[in-house]
């Protein structure tokens, strides 16, 4: 069942896993990181931040884990959450299946070759 | 104040995501009031806010928010079926999409299957075969025409000759009689008795006189059925392969199409004289004018002449 919510990925989710891919983040971390790759365009509130956590988490594609050792006492209330090898797949697939679009995209003069 | 704002819209939400997450919602809206200060940055907070917790509200609910206990569990037990999972799930968008599309899908074939062999009833015979109406309609029209020819059972069983093989022994009670009483035809009440051959045959009138009427203003053709076939080809003699042979007569029109070696049968056929036209590829090529066909043992040959002609050799004769 969880398959289904995330096929197709929703690009929150799928932001979601790529601001987890350099390391375990908490909820607002991952809210500046995915506001910060995505240049400003997309910022998550909690409604979808949480949603697609829950999402992503239901589908085994992120776990969550225990605060990590060096982090302050002060935010030991947040919750951390870490990209499984499963979810690393997916966002590989993904990423693949984005970059054949932008293939076909220059191959119809559409995008000039300064992308990527 | 836009955190009360917001527990409020938070109410919408199912409560599993609430119990989960409202902690979490709450300090993530007190860091973003702290970083973002200034009436530009606040007021797209407040904008951000609102829209974000209408746009998650369909996430929220289409999760299922099993215990990751119950999960593992689940995973356990994979090999042996269970119908849990599906109890609570409601028809998917998905399965009512495929479901429609399979039935609306099944449908067009149907239809267009029914509307292909409604399409082939006008060109009867052109498969080799009789539609069920056609057949019918033969049968009624055999019993009805007086001078039918019916052979004894036991005159039938060894002969060939007479261009009655093809003809079904008829299920009539005149059939019936002359199966009694076959061995004293001459005595046979209203007969014709007309002696062919070797055989027996013995006409007998086998309707009534208003049902036969009945039959006639149908004005279905009464003559003699036969086939007809042959070999279609060019001015050098090599075959012409699916090129349509069109046979105009007075009954209207019939049509095969030559096989690969140019071959062709029509296999219902009234004797008469036919316009015999040729069409390849949809254009005519090649036609004649009126000629006499009839049951003919020797196939036909059919020549593409130029200039249009049709050259038609050894035509059936009459018997």
């Amino acid at each position: 069942m969880p398959k289904r919510k995330l096929d197709p990925l929703p690009a929150a989710a799928f932001q979601i896993m790529l601001a987890l891919a350099d390391g375990d983040l908490h909820g607002y971390a991952i809210m500046r990181q995915v506001e910060e790759q995505s240049g400003g365009r997309l910022r998550l509130g909690p409604g979808t931040l949480y949603g697609s956590i829950q999402s992503l988490l239901e589908g085994n594609l992120i776990q969550e884990v225990g605060r990590p050792a060096d982090i302050e006492v002060r935010s030991e209330r947040r919750r951390y959450y870490r990209l499984t090898v499963t979810g690393r797949k997916m966002a590989r697939s993904e990423a693949e299946r984005m970059a054949d679009v932008l293939r076909v995209a220059r191959a119809r003069r559409i995008l000039r070759g300064d992308y990527v | 104040m836009s955190k009360k704002m917001y527990t409020r819209l938070f109410r919408l939400y199912p409560s599993r995501f609430r119990k989960e997450y409202e902690g979490e919602a709450l300090q993530l809206i007190r860091d973003r009031l702290r970083d973002e200060t200034g009436f530009m940055k606040r007021t797209r907070l407040f904008w951000d806010l609102a829209a974000d917790a209408l746009a998650g509200l369909p996430q929220a609910y289409r999760n299922s928010y099993a215990p990751t206990e119950a999960a593992s569990l689940s995973l356990q037990t994979e090999g042996s079926p269970s119908f849990k999972v599906l109890d609570e799930q409601p028809l998917g968008r998905a399965s009512i999409l495929l479901g429609g599309s399979l039935s609306l899908a099944t449908i067009v074939a149907f239809g267009f299957l029914l509307s292909r062999s409604m399409a082939r009833l006008p060109v009867p015979g052109s498969n080799g075969r009789m539609s069920p109406i056609e057949a019918v309609v033969e049968r009624l029209n055999r019993a009805t025409t007086p001078d039918t020819p019916i052979i004894g059972p036991e005159e039938a069983s060894g002969s060939t000759s007479v261009g009655a093989s093809q003809r079904q022994p008829l299920p009539s009670p005149a059939a019936a009689a002359s199966t009694s009483k076959s061995h004293a035809p001459a005595i046979l009440p209203g007969s014709g008795n007309v002696a062919g051959g070797q055989n027996h045959i013995v006409s007998i009138p086998t309707q009534k006189p208003n049902e036969r009427s009945l039959y006639l203003t149908a004005q279905l053709p009464a003559g003699e059925a036969s086939a007809w076939r042959g070999t279609l080809t060019d001015a050098f003699g090599r075959p012409v392969r699916s090129a349509e042979i069109h046979l105009i007569g007075g009954h209207g029109e019939l049509v095969v199409r030559t096989a690969a070696d140019g071959r062709f049968a029509f296999s219902e056929l009234m004797s008469g004289d036919y316009e015999v036209v040729v069409v390849l590829g949809g254009r005519e090529v090649a036609q004649t004018k009126a000629v006499h066909l009839s049951a003919t043992s020797s196939p036909s040959r059919l020549t593409l002449a130029s200039g249009g002609r049709l050259l038609v050799s050894r035509p059936g004769k009459l018997p």
